[in-house]
């Protein structure tokens, strides 16, 4: 208790530091120069469970954290034993339960007059657990959305409205492709200069949309960043507001391509797959009614043929025998054909000009041509080639153009049309006739189906479409028609998807 | 007793041929007329639609025909149906083993029953009788 007495002494002019130091929310000791404890206030009770008299005569050492011995030692103690002013160090302490808690120490040497060393040690110490768990707890958070933003490839972003403050996350700049030691891109212009065309028109009009109305938006488009990766992103902002007013906007900015991707690639497998379905559902039906009718018949002859009577109805059983036969051959020539398509050399992809082949179709729809006086009228100048099939775009462009002109309007002059272009980056082909239309209402669903035929007096095979449709769909696209009757009829080919 | 009149309508013309003479040979029907599409056949009876004597008794129907195919042969003949003198009996009669198909002609009211090719004599006959036969 020797501190006390040394203390008491100013106490006589009026000033009882020991009740001060008594009643002293934070923990003060006195200390031996190695560490032993003179004296403890009562705070030591509240703020680890021992009693004073528990730890006096005893080095702190044997209470502080085997990880915190060393940085307390060479940090503090022997500074302050070596007489520099005072240090600040942060460790933990075992209470008398065993638990840890972090305290935040001063230490600070006491000096007899006249001397350069110490001679005690003084400590005021606060419990600092709760700052240090909330701070680990910050830390920990920090990391798990740090890991979340990295692996989701998303980040966060905030604008205020007023001073237009922009705050990015590492990632959204990772996205940008930019250094974020640069800072964010504050200028709306070139914030949206990321956006390719149609998107940064939509980008914009959200952004503003959001910024004057409060209107929250969440948007998948493509992105190109400072690199030149070409992406997906989504963006979602959404407004702060405060007593009515939006100050700020803020959001997320998430890259999406490999989720875009993913879509596209299930969507392609998606369309094949469907396509491929409703080739072997039109195969089922050909084979269910177009091969199986004719065996039917040879059923029934075989049948008839066994009480025959006279010389003729066996010549005329034979007759019917071949004409089966040779139906047949037609059938299966044809599904031939089709199955061909598949798996044919003629699928090989070579640059394909569209004026060459349209100039051999012509050729050899001569004679059509003139005894009809059609006229044929070409655009290919946006798209002049495209790399495709040779034999495939012949067989599309002889058989459009034949059936345009065998279902040419008697009352007038025939003009086909052929036009070649880009649709949202995709060639497309359109051949468009002033014939006599198809009833799409009665025949839309047969249209490209074998055998069938919408024209009573001028029946066709049934042939033509339903093999440009399989030859068109075996390259990845497809094939549609819209037409109005005794107006005309326009194929549009989009020959790849 | 045979049917008085028989409408094939297919356009197989090997199957008319062979059908016609199979129930002539068999006396199962008097008067025999084929078309060979759907809409041939549509005409024939809204062209008759008023004479008892010349509409069909019977209709043996074809689904796959080129231009007019046999379920649009019984769309428009539900909507003339009321306007007959007499209301025919359709058979649909089709090579086609797909159950889509036999489904779709059991959902049709003014389809009487499907018969598959071949058909054979016993099949026309067990179907004929339903005709002779008032509906349950």
């Amino acid at each position: 208790m020797g501190y006390v007495k040394q203390a008491a002494k100013p106490a006589a002019k009026g000033l009882d530091f020991r009740q001060v130091v008594h009643k002293s929310l934070d923990l003060i000791c006195l200390h031996e120069l190695d560490g032993t404890y003179i004296y403890l206030n009562p705070s030591i009770y509240r703020m680890t469970g021992w009693r004073p008299e528990d730890l006096i005569g005893k080095n702190p050492y044997q209470y502080f954290h085997p990880e915190d011995l060393e940085r307390i030692r060479a940090e503090s103690h022997v500074k302050v034993v070596a007489g520099d002013t005072q240090t600040m160090s942060e460790f933990r302490f075992r209470c008398a339960d065993g638990q840890y808690i972090w305290l935040e120490t001063l230490t600070q040497p006491l000096f007899r007059e006249g001397e350069a060393l110490p001679y005690q040690l003084y400590t005021t110490s606060r419990n600092i657990s709760r700052r240090i768990n909330l701070h680990n707890k910050l830390q920990t958070q920090q990391h798990v959305w740090e890991e979340a933003s990295k692996m989701g490839r998303i980040g966060s972003w905030e604008v205020d409205v007023q001073t237009g403050k922009l705050h990015w996350s590492k990632m959204v700049f990772e996205i940008h492709g930019l250094d974020p030691t640069a800072g964010p891109v504050t200028n709306v212009d070139r914030a949206v200069s990321f956006f390719p065309g149609e998107a940064r028109t939509i980008i914009l009009e959200k952004i503003a949309a959001c910024m004057e109305r409060g209107i929250p938006y969440d948007v998948r488009l493509p992105f190109v960043n400072a690199q030149g990766d070409e992406l997906y992103v989504r963006a979602i902002g959404k407004p702060r507001k405060q007593n009515g007013q939006i100050v700020k906007i803020y959001g997320v900015f998430q890259d999406v391509t490999s989720e875009f991707q993913l879509n596209r690639e299930l969507e392609t497998a998606n369309r094949r797959l469907t396509i491929q379905r409703d080739q072997l559902m039109d195969f089922n039906h050909i084979i269910a009614h177009n091969l199986r009718a004719p065996i039917a018949s040879l059923s029934v002859i075989n049948q008839m043929i066994q009480d025959i009577e006279t010389k003729e109805d066996l010549v005329q059983y034979q007759q019917m025998l071949s004409e089966l036969a040779e139906t047949m051959k037609i059938t299966v020539d044809d599904l031939l054909d089709i199955v061909k398509i598949r798996h044919s050399e003629a699928r090989e992809l070579a640059d394909v000009s569209f004026p060459l082949i349209l100039e051999k179709v012509l050729r050899l729809l001569k004679p059509q041509i003139t005894q009809q006086k059609a006229a044929i009228e070409s655009d290919f100048s946006v798209l002049e080639q495209i790399h495709y099939s040779v034999p495939f775009l012949e067989s599309i462009f002889l058989n459009l153009l034949s059936n345009a002109l065998k279902y040419a309007h008697p009352d007038r002059k025939a003009i086909i049309k052929i036009r070649s272009y880009r649709e949202q980056g995709k060639p497309c082909l359109l051949v468009s006739d002033n014939g006599i239309g198809i009833d799409l209402e009665r025949n839309g669903h047969k249209v490209f189906k074998l055998y069938k035929t919408f024209h009573r007096h001028k029946r066709g095979k049934g042939f033509g479409l339903f093999l440009i449709k399989n030859q068109i769909e075996a390259m990845g696209g497809s094939i549609q028609v819209e037409s109005v009757v005794n107006q005309g009829t326009t194929f549009k080919i989009v020959f790849t998807i | 007793m045979p049917i008085k009149n028989l409408h094939i309508v297919d356009d197989d013309r090997i199957y008319r041929k062979t059908t016609a003479s199979l129930l002539r040979r068999a006396d199962l029907a008097i008067n025999i007329t084929s078309f060979e599409d759907g809409i041939d056949a549509i005409e024939y009876i809204e062209a008759n639609a008023c004479s008892v004597e010349s509409l069909p008794d019977v209709i043996l129907l074809d689904i796959n025909m080129s231009f007019m195919d046999g379920w649009e042969f019984v769309r428009q003949f539900s909507t003339i149906k009321s306007k007959l003198a007499k209301v025919p009996t359709i058979f649909m009669v089709s090579s086609s083993t797909l159950e889509s198909d036999r489904s779709r002609v059991a959902k049709l009211h003014d389809v009487r029953g499907y018969l598959l090719k071949p058909v054979r004599l016993d099949d026309f006959r067990t179907a004929f009788k339903l005709v002779l036969a008032p509906p349950q």
